[in-house]
This record gives structure tokens, C-alpha cells and sequence, in this order.
């Protein structure tokens, strides 16, 4: 999908001002928390558990030239072929050479994030291949063209009438407001292209070096059906999932899936080790893996930003950020939305495309808190703020102009005696503007007024009282 | 080849024999959590009988069969001419076929690798005797375990494969029903897996 991340100010503004929408950011968000609770208390110490998955995808990271190396040589002589690709137009290229190189036609997808960070989709329908997303809620999001709401849920905002209306169109099949109806009736539609597809396009959840297999977690068995029955198995994989031996990577899937959707475990989980063996009776005879890079080699080579990568996609930042919960994965106007977003978004497009995705985190730093990946954060958006006003060529920032209140306060605080006289004119100033008790609106600060109030200042300073109170030593 | 969870006494069991009637009785527990119908029976010739009701009550017509030969062929036979289902045997098919027939049956019956007692898994170790598409394309999958193939979890299946010399192509981990929340935070049972998930538990032989 075309990123639109500069359009976010506007978006939030909108999602804000749609109730309904707003309701369900908190419902979903409050319903994938109380699961992922749930989930967790399987563990004898859910602490442990995370801890451990944080300290495989560190350590991964630490050896990830190694383990690449070693995954692709595993990968090669398990019978899968291996590919490298720069970035988003070579990875397409690469998925359209083998594809064209088979005849095929119909492809089906199982859900591939990075597969809509490269816009493989307008890509293969340019080039006239028919493409059906597998997964319900990403199948009704491609037929509509919007943006996903939910890394989990694509398409839980668009209303049933309207998953009815689509669906009538689309299938021909009788109205209906029953989800598990229209369910049965994208399965009846889907199974059909599954049957005929040439070639299955998948992600990649985790990889094994040791072993040079794929691991892909689901619910729905669509990866299952478009890596069962097509004669050719495409694998995107971005390439910083790779993790050393098997036993690890279901380690960090049994997290991702309690972290993702608050499960004990997922309906299907796939370890795919080469392409099917001649001698077997299905599964493909072709198993290509791309290793997309898109910008990862220079976010691995910069110290500050290496942390990313660690990043599983199981959304449980979502579900926990006070911005996210209000305004819903659309606002933030591309493939990875929530604290997620704010945190991979501005190092794959630059920081000016994604200025105000992470200056708007409260910094309440409740998304580090429940990161199995051990992401800080705030860490991160602070490096951020801290380019993106210095400005940057690397990661396409712009140097920032301080606003004059800014340095005016930056001037202020620089020596005590300035601090106090200045604190003392602004508070006469705003008792001044000061109406039953509440400030609503001041010269310069348009925007923030707009949705808030301010408290007027309180008759007694901190510091008057402190040196009261502390008369005589005490 | 023996994973090693198995041989480890559950705490407060007494021995072998109990230790595997909890794990049998977790896997139930928890495969029926996961929206499975679960069934255990003594020994595999007691199958027939055990899925004569379900299939019937199912209405199935064609029951594909992967793994023949773990199960009591000839009891199964007589108890599919007897309800009038066709029984058709994955080994007996090409390659094509099979693709088909997964697609046009009305169940299948595959015999499980390995299953993982903590989270009612089913673990299929695919191979030419065990095709991939048989436990996803029907609308109702039975899958029979034998219950020295139980182990613990997630993580014993990694103790598992990682003993192994050699990975199969594919290796699928079925825990219930296939779902989707998509609309509307809806739970849907059956999406593009098997509408219905029986288990079979088998609690003598091998």
C-alpha cells in the first residue's frame, strides 16, 4: 500500500471525530489485552518467558550477517531456492520473474506485511496476474482499497452492510449481516482459488538458521491451503526474522501468538523446510525465499536504530498505546500502525514522512513495557525527535525549525534567576487570561487549546511553599 | 524415537501408566478448549465403532484416509460398506488425485505424528505418507493419536524435531478448528480448515 504517513495530523483529527470508529479502537485494544493477560498466565513465569524471547531476538540480532548466511546455505540444501533483494522494487522484480517464469496467473497470498511494505500487489496487477489475499479480513480490505485498522483484524472497522454489500457484489450471494455467513461465503469463494492457483505468496513469521526452515503462524489455514496446493511457494521474508535453531524460534512463537492474539496457541502453525519432495503427493515443488532488505542493512549497521529489527508484528503495543486506542490503525496511513509504526515507519520511509507519528507518543511507555521483543520505545522516539530537529541526510530529516516559544523557554531555563522571573510573568499573564478557574485559549498556542483547557496557576508557587515550609531548617 | 518429556515422571504421578492418562486427559481437555470434539478408545480396532455414529450422524459419503497403515484397514472397510461410505485410501492415489479428492471429500482420517498434551495440538510430520492437503482441505478432519505419541508442548516438539537427522518438507502443528475474528470481532468457527476437528485418542499400541 502507498504510505500516506504525512496525511496523519488530518487522519487522527478524523478518526478522533468518529465515535464509532474510536469505540472499537478501545474495544478491540481492551479485548486483545485482557486475552493476552489470560495467555500469559500460562507460563509458569510470563516475566521468564518474555525475557527469554527478548534475549533470542537480541542475541539474533547480534549474529544476524552469520545466521542469514547460514539460513540461505540451509535453506539451499534443504531443496528451497534463496534470493536477495535491495529493496522493494527488486524483491516485486524477483517475485514477477518467477511467476512469469511458471505462466502463472492466479496467485493466493497467505498475510504478508512486508509483502504490503513492497506493494507486491499493485505490482502483480499491473503486470496482469490475478492476486487474492487468503485471509478474510485482508481479503476485504484488498477488495475495498483501505487502509488496515488492526495488524490482526485488517478490516474490523468497515461495517457488516457493507462486508454484505461487497460480498453480494463480489460473490453474488444473498444479503446477509451474519459474520459467520459471509465467512462461509468467502470460503466457498476462496476455496475455488486456492484449488486453481499457480503459485502461493506467504510471509515469513520466523526463520531457523540452524535448519534453513520457515515458520509461519496462523488461524484461518489459508498459509496452510497456499502452501499445501500451488505448484510454487513464494516466501517473503524481511531479513531480520531469522533466529539460530528451531527450538528458539517456536520459542518466539509461542510468545508472539499469546502476545498477538492473546491464544494459548494459534490454530496452525507450519514449519516449512525446502519444497515438497518428489516423491510426495502435495505441496509445492518450488520453494523460493526472498530476503527483502529495504533499508533493514542500514538500520542493522546504526547502533541507535539496530533495536527495530527486534520487532515480532504481534501487535501488543497496539493494544496498549493511549494514541493507537484512540484513533485506530488507519490515521497512521500505512502497513504498521501503533507504537509499532511510530517506531519502524520513520526508518523505512525517513523521518520527514513520519515526523508526527512519533511525536505524538504521550510517553507513557507502556508499549515497552509489554514488547516480548525488549524494544525501548521511547529510546527510540527520542533519538528520532533529537534527528529530525538536528536534521539528518541519512534518514531524510530535514533540520528542524525551533519555534520561538521553544527557545524562549530553552533561554529561560538556563539560568535560575531567569527561570523564576519568567515563571512569575507567565503566571501573572495567565491569571490574567484565567476564567472560573480554566485557561481556553492563548496567543501562539492555537493548536494545543483546541482540545484541551489549562488549570490556572494555583495562588501559592512550588517554591514559595517549599521555602515556607522549610523555614528553620526543617 | 522416544522424545525425552515423555520418559520424565509428572509431578504427584505415580508412574508410566498414570502419567499418560494426564497427559491424555490435558490433551482432551484442552484440544476440546479449541473447539475439538475429542474421543478415546482403548485400542486402534475399536475405531470403526467409535466413528461409525459420527460419521453417519455427519453425513459422510467419502472419508479420506492417510496413514492406513497404522489403523485396522479391514475393520475400517466393513464399517464404510456398511454405512455406504466410499473409503479411499491416500496410497492408493496419485498425486493429482489426492489434491482432488482433499478438496472434494467429505472427511478425512489421518494418523497424528505427534500431539502436544498441554495445548490439544495435533503434529503432522508430512511425507509421502502423509500428504499435507487430507488435515486442511475437508470440512471435518479426524485426526488419531496413539498415546505414547503425546508429549508435553511447544517446546518438547522442538526437543522432538531437533533429534531428528533430518526435517520432513512440512511439519503442521493443529490445535482445533481453523477461526477468524475478522468482522466485527466475531468469532467464526471453520474458515478456510476443516469446519469440525475430531480427535481420536488411542490409548494402547502403537
Amino acid at each position: 500500500m502507498k504510505p500516506k504517513t504525512e496525511l496523519f495530523r488530518r487522519n487522527a483529527r478524523e478518526s478522533l471525530n468518529n465515535l464509532a470508529q474510536r469505540q472499537l479502537a478501545q474495544q478491540i485494544a481492551g479485548l486483545f489485552r485482557m486475552l493476552r493477560q489470560f495467555a500469559m498466565q500460562s507460563y509458569p513465569d510470563p516475566k521468564k518467558a518474555l525475557g527469554e524471547v527478548a534475549e533470542i531476538r537480541r542475541r539474533s540480532l547480534e549474529e544476524l550477517p552469520e545466521l542469514l548466511v547460514r539460513f540461505s546455505e540451509n535453506a539451499e540444501a534443504a531443496g528451497a531456492r534463496v534470493h536477495w533483494a535491495r529493496d522493494a522494487e527488486e524483491a516485486c522484480q524477483k517475485v514477477v520473474d518467477i511467476l512469469e517464469r511458471h505462466g502463472a496467473k492466479l496467485v493466493v497470498k497467505g498475510k504478508s506485511m512486508v509483502s504490503e511494505e513492497i506493494e507486491l500487489n499493485e505490482v502483480l496487477k499491473e503486470k496482469g496476474i490475478e492476486v487474492y489475499e487468503g485471509d478474510l479480513g485482508e481479503f476485504i480490505a484488498q477488495q475495498v482499497g483501505i487502509s488496515p485498522f488492526h495488524i490482526v483484524a485488517p478490516a474490523v472497522h468497515m461495517p457488516v452492510s457493507e462486508i454484505s454489500r461487497l460480498f453480494t457484489q463480489i460473490m453474488g450471494i444473498e444479503p446477509t449481516e451474519d459474520p459467520a455467513r459471509l465467512g462461509r461465503a468467502a470460503r466457498s469463494y476462496l476455496r475455488e482459488k486456492f484449488r486453481q492457483a499457480d503459485c502461493g505468496i506467504t510471509g515469513v513469521n520466523v526463520a531457523v538458521a540452524d535448519t534453513g526452515s520457515i515458520v509461519l503462524v496462523e488461524n484461518e489455514g489459508n498459509i496452510r491451503l497456499a502452501t499445501s496446493k500451488p505448484r510454487v511457494h513464494i516466501a517473503l521474508m524481511s531479513l531480520e526474522k531469522v533466529v539460530p535453531t528451531l527450538k528458539e524460534a517456536l520459542q518466539v512463537v509461542d510468545v508472539l501468538v499469546k502476545s498477538c492474539t492473546g491464544q494459548k496457541i494459534s490454530a496452525y502453525i507450519s514449519i516449512i523446510t525446502g519444497a515438497a519432495k518428489p516423491w510426495e503427493k502435495d505441496g509445492p515443488e518450488e520453494l523460493h525465499i526472498i530476503i527483502v532488505d529495504n533499508g533493514r542493512t542500514k538500520i542493522y549497521s546504526t547502533p541507535e536504530t539496530r533495536e527495530a529489527l527486534r520487532c515480532i508484528r504481534c501487535g501488543a503495543c497496539l493494544g496498549v498505546c493511549p494514541v493507537y486506542t484512540r484513533i485506530g490503525g488507519p490515521a497512521y496511513g500505512w502497513v504498521y500502525s501503533g507504537p509499532m509504526g511510530a517506531v519502524l515507519n520513520p526508518l523505512l520511509l525517513g523521518l520527514d514522512r513520519c515526523r508526527d507519528l512519533f511525536e505524538a507518543c504521550t510517553q507513557c511507555g507502556y508499549c515497552q513495557e509489554v514488547c516480548p521483543a525488549g524494544i525501548k520505545h521511547l529510546d527510540m522516539y527520542h533519538h528520532y525527535r533529537g534527528l529530525s530537529w538536528r536534521g539528518s541526510t541519512e534518514w531524510r530529516a530535514e533540520k528542524g525549525r525551533i519555534p520561538f516559544g521553544l527557545k524562549l523557554w530553552a533561554w529561560a531555563v538556563g539560568s535560575p534567576s531567569r527561570y523564576i522571573m519568567g515563571g512569575r510573568l507567565a503566571r501573572f499573564f495567565l491569571k490574567v487570561k484565567s476564567r472560573e478557574g480554566r485557561i481556553r485559549d492563548l496567543p501562539f498556542l492555537k493548536g494545543w487549546f483546541a482540545v484541551r483547557d489549562l488549570p490556572s496557576p494555583s495562588a501559592v508557587t512550588f517554591r514559595d511553599w517549599w521555602s515556607s515550609a522549610h523555614k528553620g531548617g526543617r | 524415537m522416544k522424545p525425552e518429556s515423555k520418559k520424565e515422571p509428572k509431578e504427584g504421578g505415580g508412574g508410566d501408566k498414570s502419567d499418560l492418562t494426564a497427559l491424555m486427559d490435558e490433551f482432551s481437555s484442552q484440544a476440546q478448549l479449541a473447539a475439538a470434539r475429542t474421543v478415546r478408545i482403548k485400542k486402534v480396532e475399536d475405531l470403526p465403532l467409535a466413528l461409525q455414529d459420527y460419521l453417519a450422524e455427519k453425513g459422510v459419503k467419502t472419508l479420506l484416509v492417510a496413514g492406513q497403515d497404522r489403523l485396522d484397514l479391514q475393520g475400517m472397510e466393513e464399517m464404510a460398506a456398511g454405512l455406504g461410505i466410499r473409503l479411499i485410501l491416500c496410497d492408493k492415489l496419485a498425486k493429482e488425485e489426492v489434491q482432488n479428492i482433499s478438496f472434494e471429500c467429505d472427511a478425512s482420517l489421518t494418523v497424528v505424528d505427534v500431539a502436544l498434551a498441554k495445548t490439544g495440538s495435533m503434529v503432522l510430520l508430512h511425507g509421502m505418507e502423509s500428504p499435507r492437503l487430507p488435515s486442511v482441505a475437508p470440512p471435518v478432519h479426524i485426526g488419531l493419536i496413539f498415546a505414547k505419541d503425546l508429549i508435553s508442548d511447544l517446546n518438547a516438539l522442538g526437543d522432538f524435531l531437533e533429534q531428528r537427522e533430518r526435517l520432513p518438507s512440512a511439519v503442521t502443528v493443529i490445535t482445533g478448528v481453523s477461526r477468524t475474528a475478522d468482522i466485527n470481532l466475531n468469532l467464526t468457527l471453520g474458515m478456510h480448515g476443516p469446519l469440525e476437528v475430531l480427535a481420536v485418542v488411542v490409548e494402547e499400541g502403537s
